[in-house]
């Protein structure tokens, strides 16, 4: 009878930790945009992209990306391309910027910025529970 | 004395977080950890800490909870050449029962240590009454539950 009792606890401790670990039905809040690049360009030449990794490559679009590469002499290098074809990039030589693609990984949302002269000036990498990891 | 005392109770969560994921290794294929809420704990002096990894969030059976930073560095030089740059990292969470908590830095320790997250981490930041975060812990293990 003990032993009974002490099973149906070990069973109800590890139901309960198995519902902790997998998590109920995957509900947790999401974002429900599209996450599709969009791009921004003002009149001076300087602008703004904007995508979701995770949205991006698990969605329907065959043509958008975006992305961003830094190189071994402090540059640093991003572009973006939308479905509608319209392209945008910028570069500058500044390990300060350049650092932010350390912090970009397959699920998050970058933000990059530039000005007239194609120099980009700001990076926004966001992690959130609420973007899509990319899948498959 | 205080920040010392707030990191060794984040070495023991995380020695709890491989903990579990120890004791799990008999139940499935390969050790996974999710914990599966953003945990809010306030202190009485206004500030607080929270914990949650990005994947135990998201696949949570909660529809409300949410758990995400950003990281922003902007650079620009002037027509005389002077540089001017500043980093701005921002965290914020909403737990199960719809209790909010954020914090916002200048600190560029903290947007290092958030470039070390990836879709999977487990991310803990402490913040104070002035909504400034003081303190920010990226974790990484195998053992971590990835987003569905």
């Amino acid at each position: 009878m003990k032993q009974q009792k002490l099973s149906a606890s070990l069973v109800a401790v590890a139901a309960t930790f198995a519902l902790g670990v997998f998590g109920a039905a995957f509900a947790g809040s999401k974002y429900t945009g599209t996450g599709n690049v969009s791009i921004t360009k003002n009149a001076d030449g300087s602008g703004v992209a904007m995508g979701y990794f995770g949205h991006i490559y698990n969605g329907p679009g065959m043509k958008q990306w975006i992305g961003c590469q830094r190189y071994d002499n402090t540059g640093l290098f991003c572009h973006a391309r939308t479905e509608a074809d319209l392209q945008a990039s910028c570069s500058v030589n500044s390990s300060f910027l350049a650092q932010s693609v350390s912090s970009i990984s397959p699920d998050t949302r970058v933000t990059f910025h530039w000005n007239a002269q194609g120099v980009c000036t700001r990076i926004v990498v966001v992690h959130s529970s609420e973007y899509q990891d990319k899948q498959g | 004395m205080k920040s010392s005392s707030r990191k060794r109770w984040s070495g023991i969560r995380i020695a709890a977080v491989a903990a579990c994921a120890a004791f799990s290794v008999a139940a499935i294929a390969g050790s996974r950890y999710g914990q599966p809420s953003v945990s809010i704990a306030p202190d009485s002096g206004g500030g607080g800490i929270v914990m949650g990894t990005l994947g135990g969030v998201r696949n949570s059976a909660s529809t409300v909870e949410r758990l995400m930073c950003s990281i922003t560095r902007n650079e620009t030089t002037s027509s005389a050449g002077v540089v001017s740059r500043f980093t701005s990292v921002s965290c914020s969470a909403r737990d199960v029962n719809g209790v909010l908590a954020s914090c916002v830095s200048n600190n560029d320790a903290h947007a290092m240590a958030l470039d070390g997250a990836s879709n999977d981490s487990l991310i803990e930041f402490h913040y104070n009454a002035a909504g400034k975060c003081t303190s920010m812990i990226v974790y990484e293990s195998a053992s971590l539950e990835r987003k569905r």
